[in-house]
Parts: structure tokens; C-alpha cells; sequence
């Protein structure tokens, strides 16, 4: 493939992954992945249910490991330093890269105000003076500002899905991450809800590196400056989005962005 | 062929028949025990009545001195309550931290093995007699918790209290593991991509969103322990006693319900009376109990969905 080269990102990589194997228990779901995300720019990871996006980004904040039984081979590196490396600490790994599930978490239990705070409170690493500034520069960050400023005692499961999404993303930025991790996000929200999600991934993306699982095609293509595609645990091909939608060099991605399968 | 369908029919026939008879087998067994349940109460309630006919409320519930059966007579509940109150706080200050502790343990850190090993064990405590609880308590946890408190009576609130708690602390951990593993992994996960580490998750998250229902097991553990009688009545003295000295001996309602109930007191007398005015004050603080521990669980299952 003579145009691979050129294909590469202009950004440095955040992260980048090397041989990635991931196992539950005997079985291994992810291949030997080799896959930058560049600094400063969404990443979409896309592919068919069960390939592996949800896994391989769970690598990315060790989160992989949580699950009994789960493996990891190969190498990730963030900002060039390993951090599979013995020394290394997943705990502040995860401050690190936030992450956002599928499925809105907020804590059932917190108000909104507390379930910003959370992360800092649970690392004990908030400053009681700081705190206001934190929750405002949080929930603006996540434009969740004004629809909830006048209520910040309430619970957080008070709010609409979409609402708890974005509660949850400003719980992620709350404790200054570089990397965003979001495991389709908005899989289970309506569209309003998602273009609002979307509309705040674009204001995001010049301050933090973004990665984003979807199987929405669309999405992929509204939100991300590049693409990878995977497939049964193996990337199929990555490259700049415009051009994986365009013009895709692997038939198989052809095939699943002309909608032939998945 | 004819003689193959009527024959099915029959068979569907004589099911059909077998099906009616347990099903107005059980719902007999349902009612009855509606009835045994009502039949209680409404015996309490009579005898109750009676009670106080003789014995004002003022006294019952004002008098510091309980003394039915001697010449001279006092009603005062309060030394009875006093007794219940000792022995159940001893008993869940002791359960409460241990159940909570051993389901953390089972349902957090525990490896799939040790969880079919332990829990059965922990469950065999709920089982065993709590006559030999009695014993054990005053053959064995009173003479041992002497040599370190000298002046503890050979029958005391604390040994029964201590004996109560090992009893309950099963019916704490396995409730209370319920509510713990009822909360949704996506929280775990959740504070875990924070930076949170496992301590911190387990006590801030995880046990916060569980609470409603450990308190629900709580309250249930408390009601068991405020009914608990064979221990009290065995190991705690049948002294009644206004006081919160664990040391001194006591007596709870329910060692006195069976002190009476056991002993010579002639029925239909005031002196046996009594003891339907204790059941039912008993009755009205466990009732009481319960039924906050159903409000909390059902408030503890909405929040889990
Ligand atoms: N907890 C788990 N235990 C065992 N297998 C799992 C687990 N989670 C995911 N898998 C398997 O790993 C593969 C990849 O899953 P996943 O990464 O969730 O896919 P995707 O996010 O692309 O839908 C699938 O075959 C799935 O069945
Ligand atoms: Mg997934």
C-alpha cells in the first residue's frame, strides 16, 4: 500500500497501541491491534456489535483488567511512556483518560454538584476553596450550565438521559483529564439528545484528545477528524474520515460503510 | 379412536379436578393463617383490654418499677423496655459492623470459592438452637468476660447481648450482600474510570447506593434480636431492672412472657394478664420495625432499577 504513509496523522499520537491482545479468560476478542490516537483530535472507532471497540478503549484506561478473567498483551503508550509498565499505577492512569459509558451512570446516590465532584472527592484530591470554580468550569465545559445551575443540590437521577450523559462527561472533565474515552455515548438517547452530544464533542475537541466508540456511521463521520474500522477483534483500516467514507482501500470496510453487513 | 379421545378428555378431567383440590388446599392454608394471625391479634387485644382495665395506663407507662408478681405491685414497663433495649443494642453494636463487614467481604473480595465455603458456614450460625445460644452464653461467654470484668454478675445483659449478635450477624451479611450486589456494576465502573480506588469505591459508591437496603436488614436484624427470647431468658437473669448497666441482671418482655407463661401463675388473674400487655407492647414495637424495613426495601428496590 504505497498512499499509507501519507495517510498518517500530521498530530503526534496520545496514544498508541502496539500488538494490543485482549483476553477474556481462553478467549482472545482483540487480535494484536496497532493503532495511534493522535493528540488533540476525535478518534472514531467503529465496526459491526461484538468486535472489540468496547474493549480495545478499556485497554487504553485499564479498565480491561477490572473484569475476573480479563487479559491484556502487546504495549500502549501515552505521551511515549508505557502504561502497562510495573511501576505504573492504573489509578492515576484513570485520572488521566475519563471515561464515558454507554449508558448514563451518574451516581444515584449525589446530587448533581456532588457527582461532578466525585472523581476529586473519591481521589481525595478536592480543594474545598476550588469547588464552586470546579463544578461551573465542569458542567459549563459539558453545557449542562444553565439547564442546571439553579438546582445543583438535586440528584443527579433526576435529570433526562441526555442530561445524565452530559453529567457524566462533566464528571469525567472535572478531574482535568487529557483523554476522553467514550463508549457509544449516546447509543441510548434520542436525537436531540445525541446533537447535543455531538455539538459538545466538536466545542471538546480542541482541548482534549477524543476517542469515541459508535456503530452510528453517521456519527462517525458528523464528529471525528479520523476513523478506524475493526472487525472481529482486528483494525481493519484507519485513516482520516472523509477518506475512510469515500474512499475505503479495504473492500471490507467498503462493505460495512455501504451498509452490506453489520 | 372414540374410545382414545374420551379417554383424554377424562385424564384432562381428573388434572383438572387434581389442580382444584391443591388450589383450594392452599388457598385453605393461606386463610388459615390469615385467621392464626388474626386470632392472635385479636386475643392480645382482648386480654390487653382487659389489662388495663385493671391497671391504668399511667401506671403501666409511668411507674419506673415492674413488680406484678409480688404484694406490693408495680406496672411500670419501663425496666422491661429497658431490658430489651440493652440487650438488642449490645447485640446489633456487635452484629452490625461484623454482617456489614463479612458481606463487603463476600460480595467485593471474596474469589468464587471461598464465597461457596463461607457463606453456607455463616448461615449455619442462623441455625443453631438458640437454647445452645443460652448455654453458651452462660456457661461460656459469662466466665470468660468475667476474667476481664471482675465485677460482671454470672447472669447479665452483655453475654446474652454478645450471644444475640452472633446469632444475627447471618441474617445482617446475607441482606445486606443482597443490597450490596443488587448495585449495578455501571456504578463500580463509573468510579473505578475516576481514579477511584477499590476502598474508596466500596465505601463512597457502592455502599451509599446500598444503603436503603442494609437498613432495611438492619431494622428486620433488630427486630429479630428485640424478639429474641430463649438467650434473655436462659443467661440474662429474669431480674427486672431499670437500668443500662450491661453488667447487673435484667430481664427483656419476652423473658418475662416465658417466666410467667412457664411458672404457676394461675390463668385469668391479673398477675397473668400481664403478659398479654408486654406481648402487645412487644408486638407494637416490632410491628413498628417491620414496617419501616418494608418501606425502606421497597424504596431500596425502586432506586436499584
Ligand atoms: N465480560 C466479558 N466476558 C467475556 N466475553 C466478553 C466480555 N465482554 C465482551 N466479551 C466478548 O468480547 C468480544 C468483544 O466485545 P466488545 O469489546 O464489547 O465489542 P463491541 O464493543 O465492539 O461491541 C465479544 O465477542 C464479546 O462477546
Ligand atoms: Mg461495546
Amino acid at each position: 500500500m504505497p498512499t499509507t504513509r501519507e495517510r498518517e496523522p500530521a498530530r503526534p499520537a496520545k496514544f498508541s497501541a502496539r500488538g494490543v491482545m485482549a483476553f477474556f479468560g481462553d478467549k482472545r476478542v482483540l487480535h494484536g491491534i496497532d493503532l495511534d490516537i493522535p493528540a488533540g483530535e476525535v478518534t472514531a472507532i467503529i465496526g459491526p456489535s461484538g468486535c472489540g471497540k468496547s474493549t480495545f478503549i478499556r485497554c487504553l484506561n485499564r479498565m480491561h483488567e477490572l473484569i475476573p478473567g480479563a487479559r491484556f498483551e502487546g504495549t500502549i503508550e501515552l505521551d511515549g511512556s508505557s502504561i502497562y509498565g510495573r511501576e505504573i499505577d492504573p489509578v492515576l492512569l484513570r485520572r488521566r483518560a475519563g471515561m464515558v459509558f454507554q449508558k448514563p451512570n451518574p451516581f444515584p446516590t449525589m446530587s448533581i454538584r456532588d457527582n461532578v465532584l466525585a472523581g476529586l472527592r473519591l481521589t481525595g484530591s478536592l480543594d474545598k476553596t476550588r469547588a464552586e470554580e470546579v463544578v461551573e468550569f465542569a458542567l459549563k465545559s459539558s453545557a449542562l450550565w444553565d439547564e442546571v445551575k439553579d438546582r445543583l443540590k438535586q440528584p443527579g437521577i433526576g435529570l433526562s438521559g441526555g442530561q445524565q450523559q452530559r453529567l457524566c462527561i462533566a464528571r469525567a472533565l472535572a478531574v482535568e483529564p487529557e483523554v476522553l474515552l467514550m463508549d457509544e455515548p449516546c447509543s441510548s438517547l434520542d436525537p436531540v439528545a445525541t446533537a447535543r452530544i455531538e455539538d459538545l464533542i466538536h466545542e471538546l475537541k480542541s482541548r482534549y484528545t477524543i476517542a469515541i466508540v459508535t456503530h452510528n456511521m453517521q456519527q462517525a463521520a458528523r464528529v471525528s477528524g479520523r476513523t478506524a474500522f475493526f472487525l472481529q477483534g482486528e483494525l481493519v483500516e484507519v485513516g482520516a474520515t472523509d477518506r475512510i467514507f469515500t474512499a475505503p482501500t479495504d473492500s471490507r470496510t467498503e462493505d460495512y460503510i455501504t451498509g452490506k453487513f453489520g | 379412536m372414540s374410545d382414545a379421545t374420551v379417554r383424554s378428555t377424562k385424564t384432562r378431567r381428573g388434572a383438572g379436578l387434581g389442580e382444584r383440590a391443591i388450589e383450594l388446599f392452599l388457598g385453605a392454608c393461606g386463610v388459615l393463617s390469615l385467621f392464626t394471625t388474626a386470632g392472635i391479634i385479636a386475643v392480645l387485644a382482648f386480654e390487653t383490654w382487659a389489662f388495663f382495665r385493671e391497671v391504668p395506663l399511667s401506671a403501666f407507662f409511668f411507674d419506673t418499677e415492674w413488680t406484678p408478681l409480688f404484694a406490693d405491685k408495680h406496672f411500670g414497663i419501663w425496666p422491661l423496655l429497658a431490658g430489651t433495649f440493652l440487650t438488642s443494642a449490645i447485640a446489633i453494636v456487635l452484629a452490625l459492623p461484623a454482617g456489614l463487614l463479612a458481606a463487603i467481604y463476600l460480595s467485593e473480595f471474596a474469589s468464587a470459592r471461598m464465597r461457596r465455603v463461607l457463606k453456607p458456614a455463616l448461615e449455619l450460625l442462623a441455625g443453631v438452637p438458640t437454647l445452645v445460644y443460652g448455654y453458651f452464653a452462660l456457661v461460656l461467654v459469662t466466665p470468660l468476660l468475667q476474667r476481664v470484668i471482675p465485677d460482671l454478675s454470672g447472669f447479665n445483659a452483655l453475654s446474652s447481648g454478645i450471644c444475640i449478635g452472633i446469632m444475627i450477624i447471618p441474617m445482617i451479611s446475607s441482606l445486606s450482600e443482597d443490597a450490596i450486589y443488587a448495585v449495578p456494576n455501571t456504578l463500580r465502573e463509573g468510579a473505578y474510570a475516576l481514579g477511584a480506588g477499590r476502598l474508596a469505591t466500596i465505601f463512597r459508591v457502592v455502599l451509599p447506593a446500598a444503603a436503603s437496603g442494609i437498613a432495611a436488614a438492619l431494622i428486620l436484624a433488630v427486630s429479630r434480636a428485640v424478639g429474641e427470647t430463649m438467650i434473655v431468658a436462659i443467661a440474662a437473669g429474669q431480674q427486672p431492672r431499670l437500668t443500662l448497666d450491661p453488667r447487673v441482671p435484667i430481664e427483656t418482655m419476652t423473658a418475662y412472657i416465658v417466666q410467667v407463661s412457664m411458672g404457676d401463675t394461675p390463668a385469668d388473674t391479673l398477675e397473668y394478664r400481664t403478659i398479654f400487655a408486654v406481648a402487645a407492647m412487644l408486638f407494637v414495637v416490632t410491628f413498628a420495625m417491620n414496617l419501616v424495613s418494608h418501606r425502606l426495601a421497597r424504596r431500596f428496590r425502586v432506586a436499584s432499577t
